[in-house]
C-alpha cells in the first residue's frame, strides 16, 4: 500500500504545473537573476590613479615623494578649473601659504585626497616645531620624517572572505524551502473530507487515513527534498554560489528545511477551515516576507532585524535556515548552527503534532 | 460602449488584487526612499567610516590614535574578537577592524616593531583610508621618539596632537548640477518600473482572459458592433485603468512622501507617463499570450521582475556590467531607469541637458508602437477570418 500510495502521490504532485512552476521553476529564475546582478557587482570602488593640478608655480618639496598613488601637475588655475571639469584629474590645490583643496563631488576619492594633504601638511608642522626645538638634529629629523613605516598587518577573522551577496542567496534558498508549504498544503487538503471531494472519496475508502496521510507526506517530503536539492545543486555547480566548505551539512540543512516546509503547509492547511486561496496566500506571505526579513530584497535587513528584533529573527522560519547556513559559511565553531538546526526541529514537532491534534478522529455523518 | 463597459467590470471585480499589489508597493517603496538619506552637495564633509576597535592596550597614545581615527568615522570598542564583531563585519557595520595588542605603546616606545592587527574587507579602498590615517599618527609619534627620545605616552600623545591639528579646507565645484540632491526620490521612481509593470499587466492580462474564451467571441462576432470598434472600447478601458494605476502612485508619492516639488519633478512624472504607455502596450502582448489566470501571475513575476533586474531598478544602473547593461537596453524598463537618473539631478532645462532624456523617452514610445503593432498583427492572425464557425 505504501508504494502504491507513494507512488500515485508523486504523479499527482508532479502534474500540478502551478505548483511546480513556483517551487522548481521560480526560485531557479530568481537565482540567475541574483547571480546576473550580484556576480558583476563591483560596488567596492577601486583607487586607481588620483590626479591631482597643483595651482602654482614650484612642487611643494617631498610632496610626491614616497607614494605611487597621487600624480601631481602643476598648472595654472585656468586650466586646473578645465580639467576637473572634463574629469580629467580628481581635484585641484590652490597653493599659497597654505593649502585649499577643490573637488568636484564628495566621496572616498576626494576624502583620501584631503587626508593626504592634510598628511602633507602636518608633517611639515611636525618638521619645522622638532627644528625649532632641536636645530642640531636635522638630518635625524629629515631621515626619521622620511622612513615612512606600516604599522597595520592584516588579519582575518573568517576562513571566508566575507561576501554579502551570499545572505540574499541563503534567503532564497530558505524561501524555496519553506514553498514546501504548497505542497504540504494540497497533501492536507486532499486528505480531509470536508475540504475536497478526493479526500471524501478517501475517506470511505478502508484504509486506515492516517496512514495514508502519513506515506502522502513521506512522498511530498521526498519530492520537496529533491526539487530544493536541485535548485541547491544548480547554485553550487552551475553558478558557484559559495557555500563555505561544509557542503554536506548544506545539503542536510536543505532536507530538514524542505521538510519543515511541508508540515508548514500540512499544519496550515488542517488548522482552520478556510479556502485554499487564502492558505495559499498565507504560505506566500510566510516565506516571502520572511525571505524579505532574512534579507533577500535588502541584505542590511537581516542584520537590522537580527539587532532590534532579535525574537523576530529567531521564529522566522526563513530566517533559521538562512541563519544556518550563514553560521556554516562563516563561523567556524558550530555552536551557532546547531542552535539554528535545534530551532528548526523545535518547529517540525510543532507543526506534525499540531497536524495530527487536527486532523486524527475525524468522522462525518454527512458532507 | 458595451465593451468598455464590461472591461471595467472585469477590473473592478478584481479590484483586491490590485489593492494589495498597490499597498504593499507603496508601502515597500515608503519604507526604503525613507531609509534614502537626503544630503545637500555644497558642503564637503569627509566619507565616514566604521572603525571598530579590540583595544587591549590602553594608554595616552592609543586613546590618543582613537581621537584621530574620530576624525574620519566613528570608532566602536568591542571586548574581543566575538560574534557581535563578526556580525558587525559581515555586514559592513564595521568596515575595519583595528586590534591593538597589549603592551603596543611601551613596545613603541623602545623603538621596537610592533604591529597593529587589522582586518578589513578585501579590496575595499576604505581600508586604505583608515591606513593613512594610523600610519600619519604613528609614525608623527615615531618621529618624536626618534628625535627627542619621549617615553612618556601622555606627553608623547600631546606633541602628536598639536602637529596632527590640520584641517585642509575642501570646496565643492558645481559644473551645473542642481543645487539639491534629490536622489532619495529616484528609488520610488525606479521602483515603479517594477510596480506599474506588474500590475498592469495583471489587469489588461485579467480583461484578455475572458476575451480569449472561444464561445464568447463567437457570440460577439454576431453582434452589430464592429471588432474594430470593440476593440477600440477595450483599449481604451484598458489605457484608462493603466492611468489610474499611474496616476494613483503619483500621487501617493506626493501625499506620503513629503517630497519638496522641484522643477524636475515633472520630469520625472512625464517619464512615468510614457512608461505606462509603453508598459500598455506590452501588457496587450502579453494578454494575447497567457491563457489561464493562474498564468498571469508566473508571467508577472518573470516577466516583470526579470527586466526590472536586469535593468537597474533595484540595483543601480552604474553598478551592472556592461553585458547586462546592453541586454537591459531591449527592455523599456531600462530606458525608463535611465531617464530618470538623467532627469533627476538635471541643473537647467537646456536643449542640451534634456537631449538624452527626450531620446530615452522617445525610445519607450518606440518600443510602445512597436509591442502594439505586434499585438495588432498576432490577434489578427489568432482570431482574423473565421469564415464559418461550424
Amino acid at each position: 500500500m505504501l508504494k502504491h500510495i507513494y507512488k500515485y502521490r508523486l504523479k499527482t504532485l508532479l502534474r500540478d504545473k502551478e505548483n511546480m512552476f513556483w517551487i522548481m521553476v521560480f526560485p531557479i529564475i530568481l537565482v540567475t537573476l541574483f547571480y546576473i546582478v550580484f556576480g558583476n557587482l563591483n560596488t567596492d570602488q577601486k583607487l586607481n590613479e588620483i590626479n591631482i593640478d597643483l595651482v602654482s608655480d614650484q612642487m611643494p618639496p617631498m610632496l610626491d615623494s614616497g607614494q605611487e598613488t597621487f600624480n601631481f601637475h602643476l598648472n595654472n588655475e585656468e586650466e586646473a578649473i578645465r580639467r576637473l571639469e572634463a574629469d580629467e584629474t580628481n581635484a585641484y590645490v590652490m597653493v599659497d601659504d597654505s593649502m585649499k583643496l577643490v573637488v568636484k563631488n564628495r566621496g572616498l576619492t576626494a576624502s583620501v585626497i584631503k587626508v593626504f594633504l592634510d598628511r602633507y601638511q602636518q608633517t611639515t608642522k611636525t618638521v619645522e616645531r622638532l627644528i625649532l626645538e632641536k636645530p642640531e638634529a636635522v638630518d635625524l629629523i629629515v631621515t626619521s620624517v622620511s622612513e615612512n613605516k606600516t604599522y597595520t598587518k592584516e588579519d582575518q577573522l573568517s576562513e571566508t572572505s566575507p561576501n554579502l551577496a551570499a545572505v540574499a542567496y541563503f534567503a532564497l534558498v530558505g524561501m524555496a524551502c519553506l514553498y514546501g508549504g504548497y505542497l504540504g498544503l494540497r497533501d492536507a487538503i486532499d486528505h480531509q473530507a470536508n475540504l475536497s471531494d478526493l479526500a471524501a472519496r478517501i475517506a470511505v475508502g478502508p484504509q486506515k487515513k492516517i496512514q495514508q496521510f502519513i506515506y502522502s507526506n513521506l512522498a511530498t517530503c521526498s519530492l520537496q527534498i529533491v526539487l530544493t536539492s536541485i535548485l541547491l545543486s544548480y547554485m553550487i555547480l552551475v553558478l558557484k554560489v559559495d557555500f563555505g566548505s561544509k557542503v554536506v551539512l548544506v545539503y542536510l540543512t536543505t532536507a530538514i528545511g524542505s521538510i519543515m516546509g511541508v508540515f508548514l503547509g500540512t499544519f496550515l492547511g488542517s488548522a482552520f477551515k478556510s479556502s485554499e486561496g487564502m492558505k495559499n496566500a498565507l504560505i506566500t506571505f510566510i516565506s516571502l516576507f520572511g525571505a524579505f526579513l532574512a534579507g533577500m530584497m535588502n541584505i542590511e535587513m537581516k542584520y537590522t532585524v537580527s539587532q532590534n528584533m532579535p525574537w523576530l529573527s529567531r521564529i522566522n522560519p526563513v530566517n533559521v535556515l538562512a541563519d544556518s547556513y550563514y553560521a556554516l559559511y562563516y563561523y567556524t565553531g558550530y555552536e551557532r548552527y546547531l542552535e539554528n538546526i535545534m530551532t528548526m526541529a523545535i518547529f517540525i514537532i510543532l507543526f506534525i503534532v499540531g497536524t495530527y491534534m487536527n486532523i486524527r478522529r475525524r468522522s462525518y455523518a454527512s458532507l | 460602449m458595451q465593451v468598455y463597459k464590461l472591461s471595467m467590470k472585469i477590473l473592478k471585480h478584481n479590484k483586491f488584487v490590485f489593492a494589495i499589489y498597490l499597498i504593499i508597493f507603496v508601502g515597500l517603496s515608503l519604507l526604503f526612499t525613507n531609509s534614502a538619506s537626503e544630503n545637500d552637495v555644497t558642503n564637503f564633509t569627509e566619507t565616514k567610516i566604521q572603525i571598530g576597535v579590540v583595544l587591549e592596550d590602553d594608554t595616552a597614545l592609543t586613546q590618543g590614535l582613537l581621537d584621530y581615527l574620530k576624525k574620519i568615522g566613528s570608532v566602536s570598542l568591542y571586548s574581543d574578537q566575538n560574534d557581535e564583531l563578526q556580525d558587525a563585519f559581515f555586514f559592513r557595520q564595521v568596515q575595519y577592524v583595528l586590534k591593538i595588542p597589549k603592551g603596543f605603546t611601551q613596545d613603541f616606545l623602545n623603538k621596537q616593531s610592533t604591529d597593529l592587527e587589522k582586518i578589513v574587507v578585501p579590496d575595499a579602498t576604505n581600508a586604505f583610508y583608515a591606513d593613512m590615517m594610523i600610519d600619519q599618527y604613528l609614525n608623527t609619534a615615531r618621529t618624536y621618539v626618534d628625535v627627542l627620545a619621549i617615553n612618556d605616552p601622555s606627553l608623547l600623545a600631546q606633541k602628536v596632537e598639536k602637529d596632527l591639528d590640520v584641517d585642509t579646507p575642501v570646496s565643492l565645484k558645481n559644473f551645473g548640477e542642481s543645487g539639491t540632491d534629490f536622489s532619495g526620490y529616484l528609488f520610488y521612481f525606479n521602483f515603479l518600473g517594477y510596480a506599474l509593470f506588474s500590475i498592469i499587466i495583471l489587469g489588461v492580462s485579467f480583461t484578455m482572459i475572458i476575451y480569449h474564451d472561444s464561445d464568447l467571441r463567437n457570440r460577439n462576432a454576431v453582434s452589430p458592433l464592429s471588432r474594430t470598434k470593440a476593440a477600440r472600447q477595450h483599449i481604451i478601458a484598458n489605457a484608462s485603468f493603466a492611468l489610474v494605476i499611474a496616476l494613483t502612485f503619483i500621487l501617493s508619492i506626493l501625499a506620503f512622501m513629503s517630497f519638496e516639488v522641484y522643477d524636475n519633478l515633472w520630469l520625472l512624472i512625464l517619464n512615468v507617463l510614457i512608461f505606462t504607455i509603453s508598459v500598455l502596450a506590452i501588457s496587450f502582448f502579453i494578454g494575447l499570450m497567457v491563457k489561464s489566470k493562474n498564468a498571469i501571475y508566473a508571467v508577472v513575476n518573470v516577466v516583470a521582475l526579470g527586466s526590472s533586474f536586469l535593468s537597474g531598478v533595484f540595483v543601480p544602473q552604474q553598478f551592472l556590467s556592461e553585458t547586462i547593461l546592453r541586454v537591459s537596453s531591449f527592455f523599456p524598463v531600462y530606458w525608463f531607469v535611465k531617464v530618470n537618473h538623467e532627469v533627476q539631478n538635471l541643473g537647467s532645462w537646456t536643449l542640451e541637458n534634456l537631449r538624452s532624456p527626450l531620446i530615452g523617452m522617445g525610445i519607450q514610445l518606440l518600443f510602445a508602437i512597436m509591442f502594439f503593432s505586434l499585438a495588432i498583427v498576432i490577434a489578427r492572425r489568432k482570431w482574423g477570418q473565421q469564415k464559418s464557425l461550424v
